[in-house]
């Protein structure tokens, strides 16, 4: 008799547990669900608000914004845009007095076939070349326009060019050179140069609050690219120093 | 008092037993109207973290909807991190041309001159200067220039040979000098060579 007393107690809780059970379940997945969305709204909500408020920063600088743009995307384009680079590299040379005796855009690293296509110019007779770009991807999404350029002329010029080539419009990295002295007396330099300009079809960089935030820093880069490749504070000593080494002594 | 219970043991058993089950009924009875308390409360619980999801979800939806304007300079600024990023990842490997070949100008004693320059970035040696002196104390002059150089490390000298000049009768020594570019920072070319070796 006591056992069968236990038995059904036993049955009756497990049976109101059950229900119990049943009754809860529902209402308490739904709620948990709705407080899970509630926090990622609140989370998406926070973004946003910081998201206007870095937007509104923005609108404070809009002048400054869009010009910072058009020096960075004109410093690195979207597009190969390998004709302007071979005119501007011409018009520097020309500017300094130099003989572009040859200018030569280079295909693709990986292409087997011809990759080369060369383009005579002297300084009066130009003739811009054939846009062929080398899309050999390098980190980032960065792709390059490799160059080689060959001129004459005398050092001192040649120098002048470097340092505008180097604080161009355009970020261009030369990656060697050649100089040689002229083989008779009175001959100018004759200068070989390989290089590299580059060019990024696509933003890369995820749409983030960090990422649309332009910090003073990178305005002054874009602000002060001239100022790379400046002169240097060389320091002086008497016997050394020579402005054209590539002159008698 | 002694209170002496004189039912037959039959009916004091059934007693026990129904007090027993009474007071598990009431347990259950509690039990139950407990979680129905708690099923209520939830419920509006619920109804509220609803009403507060809506809102928010709104507010997000408003604030999401920006104007051409805003969405045009968040996606300059993007174009302009991109680029920097770019630019600092290039400008790491960079060499300064021009201010390489000033410092090997600086660096050349007045007796000195270069007749061929090759350099590359790419392979070792970085540099390769044939040029030409009246004595071999100028290129171990230059050399010894060249390693107190901030721009170049390991200068090593290759070869020289005796040359005369038929035209004018006169003799100079040709030199072949080899080094390397030294790893160094944009920022230090901005600012100057103080300081740096």
């Amino acid at each position: 008799m006591k056992s069968n007393s236990l038995l059904i107690i036993s049955l009756t809780i497990i049976i109101i547990l059950g229900i119990i059970f049943l009754f809860i379940k529902s209402p308490a997945t739904t709620i948990l669900k709705a407080w899970q969305d509630l926090k990622h709204s609140e989370q998406d909500l926070k973004q946003s608000e910081e998201r206007n408020k870095i937007t509104a920063d923005l609108k404070q600088k809009k002048d400054e914004i869009n010009r910072i743009a058009t020096i960075a995307e004109k410093y690195i384009p979207k597009d190969s845009e390998s004709g302007d680079l071979i005119l501007e590299l011409t018009t520097i040379a020309n500017n300094y007095n130099l003989k572009v005796e040859k200018t030569s855009l280079e295909k693709s690293q990986t292409t087997k076939e011809s990759s080369e296509e060369t383009t005579s110019t002297t300084n009066k007779e130009k003739s811009t070349p054939q846009p062929s770009t080398s899309p050999s991807a390098s980190s980032g999404g960065v792709q390059n326009v490799d160059f080689t350029m060959s001129l004459s002329g005398s050092f001192t010029d040649y120098l002048e060019f470097l340092k505008n080539v180097e604080t161009s419009t355009r970020l261009i990295v030369i990656k060697s050179m050649t100089i040689q002295m002229g083989q008779e007396e009175g001959k100018p330099v004759t200068f070989q140069l390989v290089g590299t300009a580059f060019y990024k079809l696509k933003v890369t960089i995820a749409d983030n609050l960090d990422n649309i935030k332009v910090s003073q820093e990178t305005i002054n880069t874009f602000l002060n690219l001239k100022t790379y490749a400046q002169p240097i504070n060389l320091p002086q000593e008497s016997g050394f120093g020579r402005t054209n080494p590539f002159e008698n002594y | 008092m002694i209170s002496i219970n004189l039912l037959p043991v039959e009916l004091k058993l059934k007693r026990l037993s129904t007090k027993r089950n009474a007071a598990l009924v009431s347990i259950c009875i509690v039990v139950v109207f407990f979680f129905i308390v708690l099923s209520v409360i939830a419920n509006a619980g619920k109804g509220t973290i609803e009403d507060h999801l809506a809102a928010t979800k709104t507010a997000v939806d408003k604030n999401t909807n920006q104007s051409d304007e805003s969405k045009a300079l968040q996606e300059m600024a993007l174009l302009i991190n991109d680029r920097s990023r770019a630019f600092t990842e290039i400008n790491k490997k960079r060499a300064i041309w021009s201010q390489i070949l000033t410092e090997l100008s600086a660096s050349a004693p007045i007796d000195v001159q270069f007749d061929n320059l090759t350099s590359s970035v790419e392979k070792s040696p970085n540099f390769t200067l044939q040029g030409n002196t009246t004595t071999e104390r100028e290129i171990i002059k230059f050399k010894e220039k060249l390693e107190n150089s901030p721009f170049i490390k390991n200068v090593a000298f290759k070869s020289s040979s005796l040359n005369q000049n038929q035209k004018d009768q006169t003799e100079t020594i040709k030199f072949i000098l080899e080094f390397d570019l030294e790893k160094y920072s944009s920022n230090m070319a901005v600012k100057g060579l103080q300081g740096v070796k």
